[in-house]
């Protein structure tokens, strides 16, 4: 449930780069955007561009070459470290690789700002430990050792010490690069919800754009030259998708947020039938190089329906029953080749 | 008189030792030149025409090694069938040393002009050489495999003498003798009897062409140091027990009782604490150990470098309660030193034992001597 | 609702009983090796002797060498098993580096440089009869000012240079750059030179005077005490540096107050003891294995109990109890850990080191 909105995070003409001796290395031009408690934020851009520079500065790991950042109208530099790790948690795209550790002590070190000056583990961070796990469904795993966890497992306990660290923000840095599909919708899922119901600001960036376009609040899209923020539909309306990929070769669907490859079109065909099989026949089709035409040509093919399970292809100089899609396109393949 | 002396010596010989090796030979005063009697590392043969001289075992560890030198008198016919490579051109020239025993026994013939080279010079002791060396008549030629080979051949002595501290000298060794310089091993320092470590002056008297004024030399030392060791034995009314040495943290390395100061220790009429043990080299106790051990001498000597009682307390406190410490009988052989680390008892102590005993048996035995006088020891304050 | 709390905590209550079981089981060890290492040695002294040496006042020989010699060593040799252990623990978590040693920051390089200058570099002229009147104090110093030195010049470049295998790096060159140079002065020097300064190379626990020992322990205490303190930055490093300072750690604080600890525990030990080896490395690995655990509030207390032990054995070897010679307690730490690591890395196949 979502509380009163207020905004959390804003940046302010931000600069982010690198220093090496004297000469800084300003990766973009200033940066401004904001974000709202409990939304769920996807950064996105070209590899190379920035996202995790712009990520860690705004952890705090690295200074800004320019421009504010402000946490709850407090600008960042009036934070003490504890005081910002209280706010902001931060998941980057290294693989902790400890050994002899277990995954209650992974969670327990995101208690590291409130405990005492030995790190003694009371009663209350116990229970914000267990809580944080129980949220992530780990807790079956609590006394196993992080090195013997699967991908999708440590991942998860890594965002379990994040809340346990119990910071109103959480930025991520590609939080699903090494998971499986399975994983990256568990992922996704646990963000999802704790956006929704805990009313946190995730913050993460990601190539996996599907996922991005449907689940996110609000898209920080980071192109060379600037920063457009907005519900990822303006974006999609604005055209802004289009931007990022090389127009040439690959074609971006505004409309379902679906990519395809641009090739020249080897023929039209028209399909005859309904349904989810139509739907799917004309996605193998468009992959093939083919258009689909609006009226009867030939070469046409018909969906199966009711009880016959074969796709009829009409040819010039054929009919031929094919019992999968993919054997009617290798037969659609084939017939382009053979002269008309 | 003299038949009397030869029989005393005689009888000596067979009666004192301290373990196992002082040996039993017949000398007769009147030996031929060359004869050596107590020194158990070299040999002088005299041929027809050249002197064969055999350096045997020249370097710790080694055995059944010989090597052999034929030395030929200048200017006269070279002996056929002999090995060029061995033949060294006597009475030598120039000579390059690397020991400053080799030093205070050629100074002894008088031959101290043939120095044309020493590694160390910072360790001579003789102040006439010392002067030549500041005149740069005699060249500091480094240090065993650091040898300036550029300046040796420069010099280019007659011969090299240098001491074996193992096989590997024979490296370096050989690269001298590649540049045809002739190089002679002095096993001398590894000579346990105090005799024969002195008897290596014959070998320079071969070297020299002075074969009568080194065994006269020699001679009159056998002499001087069996009348003192006669001496001692009959009037010494005890046998006092010596500590030596000093700990390197809390290794303690004990002279073994085969070795040379033992000899003279016993000679001398004391009991060196190790005397019955037998080593090839110094052995590391434990200064636990030595401690104990060490609550029983009653006299301290050969304390490294030490120039005084706080030096001892420092390196090691608990030495302070020592009996040899608390009722002051400490004495070191650094009486006769230089500035730059030259100490006398290490350059004519091996040709002059018979003083380092005299020393000893002095402070071991005050009450014998009416002349207290020590050369190269020194009580400790 | 009492029964709930009990299943939620943290740890069951298998773990908490092995843990205290190993904890008591290692200060057994090490007040019996304590025990041991007094009463044996290289002299061989009846146990009902050593009992009535330490009770009685008989003033015996047997009592001074007990007194004297075997208690300040004892206390020595737990005190160095203690500080080298710790320091090695620190070291490997802060570099993430299982090789990591005590002196990977060159303090035992530039401690040998200040002992080399003092014992070679006087060469064959003595030295004033004052300085020589300080004996071993001379050699702490310069022990101390040259770790010191290099201690220093590693806080600079910590300060300097974000990335902490930067350090490492440097701090291994800088170790063999000073080595280097100790090597061109042993070149040039004689034999007894020479062998002074070797001997100063092998340890020896055995030299120090009670004024000493008194220094020892209080500057291994205070380091002791500091690294209590670093326990719960040394728990936020595990994870490296990002993620430690993302979850508040000052960083850079962080490596001044390990890099002061270790020093002081290592630097006071080289100073005194000269340089051990390997005991820095290998204690902490052992630790890891046996507690099974990467909590530093475990670690530090496990690695002090098994450093002490470690090292009272080694002392105990290197007595040779029963024969009058002795070996230098360097190598000895050497010989009896490297069979006792590989046993123990082998028998926990899985184990990979700290990271």
């Amino acid at each position: 449930m979502k509380m009163n909105t207020k905004e959390i995070l804003s940046l302010d003409s931000l600069k982010i780069g690198y220093v090496s001796g004297k000469n800084e290395n300003v990766l973009l031009p200033p940066l401004t955007a904001s974000a709202n408690n409990g939304e769920l934020i996807a950064v996105i851009g070209r590899n190379g561009i920035g996202k995790s520079t712009l990520l860690r500065t705004l952890t705090g790991l690295q200074q800004p070459l320019g421009g504010e950042i402000f946490y709850n109208g407090k600008n960042i530099r009036d934070y003490s470290r504890m005081e910002l790790a209280q706010r902001v948690g931060y998941i980057s795209t290294e693989i902790v690789k400890v050994s002899n550790m277990r995954v209650y002590d992974l969670v327990a070190l995101g208690r590291f700002p409130y405990t005492n000056w030995i790190g003694k583990i009371e009663m209350n961070d116990n229970e914000v430990i267990l809580d944080a796990l129980k949220k992530t469904s780990m807790e079956p795993f609590i006394r196993k050792f992080v090195s013997e966890l699967s991908d999708g497992e440590r991942q998860k306990s890594m965002i379990a010490r994040i809340l346990a660290q119990d910071t109103s923000i959480m930025i991520m840095d590609e939080p699903t690069a090494f998971l499986d599909i399975a994983g990256k919708y568990e992922i996704f899922h646990l963000m999802h919800m704790l956006s929704n119901q805990s009313d946190k600001t995730i913050i993460f960036s990601t190539h996996d754009l599907q996922m991005a376009i449907s689940q996110s609040d609000k898209i920080w899209l980071i192109l060379d030259n600037r920063l457009i923020e907005g519900a990822p539909e303006d974006l999609m309306i604005a055209g802004a998708f289009d931007n990022l990929f090389d127009s040439a070769t690959v074609l971006f669907n505004s409309e379902d947020g679906t990519f395809s490859f641009r090739s020249d079109t080897k023929g039209s065909i028209y399909i005859e039938g309904e349904g989810n099989r139509r739907h799917w026949t004309e996605k193998a089709v468009n992959r093939a190089g083919f258009t689909v035409s609006k009226g009867k040509t030939i070469p046409y093919v018909i969906i199966p329906s009711g009880n016959n399970n074969c796709w009829q292809l009409s040819c010039q100089s054929y009919v031929r029953d094919c019992s999968s899609l993919y054997e009617l396109i290798s037969c659609l393949n084939r017939e382009v080749i053979r002269p008309i | 008189m003299n038949a009397l002396k030869s029989i005393l010596i005689i009888a000596l010989f067979t009666i004192s030792g301290c373990g196992k090796s002082t040996k039993n030979v017949t000398y007769n005063p009147r030996s031929p030149l060359n004869e050596i009697v107590s020194a158990e590392r070299f040999s002088i043969e005299k041929k027809n025409g050249w002197t064969e001289v055999k350096i045997i075992n020249p370097w710790q560890g080694a055995t059944n090694i010989n090597q052999i030198y034929y030395l030929v008198k200048r200017g006269s016919e070279l002996p056929a069938g002999l090995d060029s490579a061995a033949i060294i051109f006597v009475p030598l020239q120039k000579i390059i040393c690397m020991s400053t025993t080799h030093i205070a026994m050629i100074s002894a013939l008088g031959e101290e002009k043939s120095i044309f080279g020493m590694s160390g010079t910072s360790f001579i002791y003789s102040p006439d050489l010392i002067k030549n060396v500041n005149k740069g008549l005699v060249m500091d030629v480094g240090y065993e495999a650091n040898l300036n080979k550029e300046l040796i051949l420069k010099i280019s002595p007659d011969l090299i003498m240098i001491y074996g501290i193992g096989s590997e000298s024979a490296g370096y060794v050989g690269k001298l003798k590649e540049l045809g310089t002739k190089v002679i091993i002095n096993a001398d320092y590894l000579e346990t009897d105090p005799l024969g470590r002195a008897e290596w002056i014959k070998l320079f008297g071969a070297l020299y062409c002075k074969e009568k004024l080194a065994d006269s030399l020699f001679k009159s030392e056998v002499i001087e140091y069996t009348k003192l060791k006669l001496f001692v034995n009959q009037n010494s009314r005890n046998r006092p027990k010596v500590l030596l040495g000093l700990p390197y943290k809390d290794t303690w390395y004990i002279s073994p009782g085969n070795s040379f100061i033992c000899k003279i220790i016993s000679d001398a009429g004391g009991d060196y604490l190790w005397k019955d043990t037998e080593s090839p080299v110094s052995m590391p106790y434990g200064i636990e150990n030595v401690y104990l051990q060490g609550m029983k001498a009653d006299f301290w000597l050969n304390i490294g470098s030490i120039n005084s009682r706080v030096e001892i307390s420092a390196v090691d406190q608990r030495l302070d309660d020592l009996p040899s410490f608390k009722s002051d009988n400490l004495y070191n052989n650094n009486k006769r030193i230089t500035v730059s680390g030259g100490n006398d008892y290490w350059e004519t102590g091996s040709l002059y034992p018979h003083l380092i005993l005299k020393d000893i048996a002095t402070i071991l035995h005050p009450d014998l001597f009416s002349d207290r006088e020590l050369t190269y020891y020194r009580k400790i304050y | 609702m009492k029964t709930d709390i009990l299943k939620d905590l943290p740890v069951d209550f298998k773990s908490v009983r092995n843990t205290r079981l190993i904890f008591s089981c290692l200060l057994l060890v090490v007040a019996i090796f304590l025990i041991l290492d007094v009463f044996l040695g290289s002299v061989n002294i009846k146990a009902s002797e050593v009992i009535r040496a330490i009770f009685n006042n008989t003033n015996s020989n047997f009592e001074t060498i007990i007194l004297k010699f075997r208690l300040p060593k004892a206390i020595t040799a737990l005190t160095v098993g203690v500080a080298l252990s710790l320091s090695g623990l620190q070291m490997q978590t802060v570099f993430r580096n299982p090789m990591a040693g005590p002196y990977v920051l060159g303090i035992s390089s530039g401690a040998s440089l200040g002992v080399a200058f003092v014992i070679l570099g006087f060469s064959s002229s003595i030295a004033p009869d004052s300085l020589k009147g300080l004996g071993n104090w001379i050699l702490v110093a310069a022990s101390w000012i040259g770790a010191g030195a290099v201690m220093l010049l590693i806080m600079i470049i910590s300060s300097k240079v974000k990335d902490i295998m930067t350090i490492l790096i440097l701090g291994i060159m800088l170790a063999s750059g000073i080595s280097a140079i100790v090597t061109i002065m042993q070149y040039f020097s004689n034999e007894t030179m020479l062998k002074a300064y070797v001997i100063w190379t092998m340890g020896s626990l055995g030299n120090l005077t009670s004024s000493q020992l008194n220094v020892l322990l209080i500057s291994v205490s205070a380091g002791v005490i500091l690294s209590l303190f670093s326990s719960k930055m040394l728990n936020a490093l595990l994870l490296g540096e990002n993620y430690a300072s993302s979850i508040g750690l000052n960083v850079r604080f962080a490596r001044v107050v390990i890099f002061i600890c270790t020093s002081i525990l290592a630097g006071s030990v080289t100073a005194f003891c000269g340089p051990i080896g390997f005991i820095g490395i290998a204690v902490p690995h052992i630790v890891r294995i046996l507690f099974k655990t990467s909590d530093h509030k475990v670690l530090i207390p496990g690695t002090i109990l098994m450093g002490g032990s470690v090292m009272l054995i080694s002392d105990i070897i290197s007595q040779l109890p029963g024969s009058e010679s002795v070996l230098p307690v360097n190598a000895v730490t050497s010989l009896i850990g490297i069979p006792v690591v590989i046993w123990v890395i082998l028998r926990n196949r899985k184990y990979s080191g700290p990271f």
